[in-house]
């Protein structure tokens, strides 16, 4: 199972909103067997190492140490559905490209 | 009540509105939601102080504004309110500056505010009708796109 780490400042806000994004963003790419976890900054930093994929607003991405061998998706325009899904692809390429359908 | 069509009547909607910087635009959208009985009036500070702790990530989307606080700092009820201006304003995200509209949200967990999230995501998501709300006059305008978003996904 792919476990993707969705990061904000208190869980409840931005955090669901990408996943919001993600879930159809995933499925179209094929990838059914996921979880996403939506978190606040303060309790992801205990998180991150336990994830496959970490994804988080641009501007928050300094207010936690992430790990260097992840792959992790930062997106500036949250609810821009084509921004998502193109940074998670390319993330998922280079990866877990065994993941995708092509 | 987790549509966003029973959230968005005319205690929570204010078009086109002139705010003279962003905390005021908080302040009234925040006080909408005090006004309903979804929070209580220190969550309008909450959401401010918020916003100024962690930088300003709660403009999500090019234009969008999602202030909010922790359930615990005084929300009552599951709500948004929505707040659009005639003049838009600075939040000083550099990404998605200036904001035209603003969702404020009251979230008492994790849950029961998805669907409501979801469908402002799905309204505010397309360009098209993101100008839509942004010039909509009247809160039968708001409530003809809100229909549109939640019969089309």
């Amino acid at each position: 199972m792919l476990k993707i780490l969705a990061v904000c400042g208190n869980g409840q806000g931005s955090s669901i909103v990408l996943r919001l994004g993600l879930e159809p963003a995933l499925e179209d790419l094929g990838i059914r067997d996921v979880s996403i976890e939506c978190t606040a900054l303060g309790q992801a930093q205990s998180m991150v190492q336990f994830v496959d994929l970490i994804i988080i607003a641009a501007h928050l991405q300094d207010g936690i140490e992430l790990p260097k061998n992840k792959p992790i998706v930062v997106v500036k325009n949250l609810i821009n559905k084509q921004e998502v899904r193109e940074k998670v692809e390319v993330a998922l390429r280079e990866y877990y490209p065994e993941l995708l359908k092509n | 009540m987790r549509d966003l069509r029973d959230m968005l009547g005319e205690k929570t909607v204010l078009l086109n509105q002139t705010v003279t910087d962003w905390k005021e635009a908080v302040r009234i959208g925040g006080n909408m939601l005090v006004d309903v009985k979804a929070a209580e009036p220190k969550y309008v500070n909450a959401m401010i102080r918020f916003a100024e702790e962690l930088d300003p990530y709660i403009v999500i989307g090019e234009g969008l504004a999602l202030p909010h606080a922790r359930p615990e700092e005084g929300v009552l009820e599951t709500c948004f309110s929505l707040l659009t201006l005639s003049e838009p304003i600075e939040f000083g995200n550099e990404y998605n500056d200036p904001v035209y509209v603003i969702f404020c949200m009251a979230a008492i967990d994790n849950n029961a505010h998805v669907e409501a999230l979801r469908q402002i995501c799905t309204l505010c998501g397309e360009p098209e009708n993101f100008e839509k709300i942004k010039n909509a006059q009247t809160l039968l305008d708001i409530q003809d796109l809100l229909e549109l978003a939640s019969n089309s996904k």
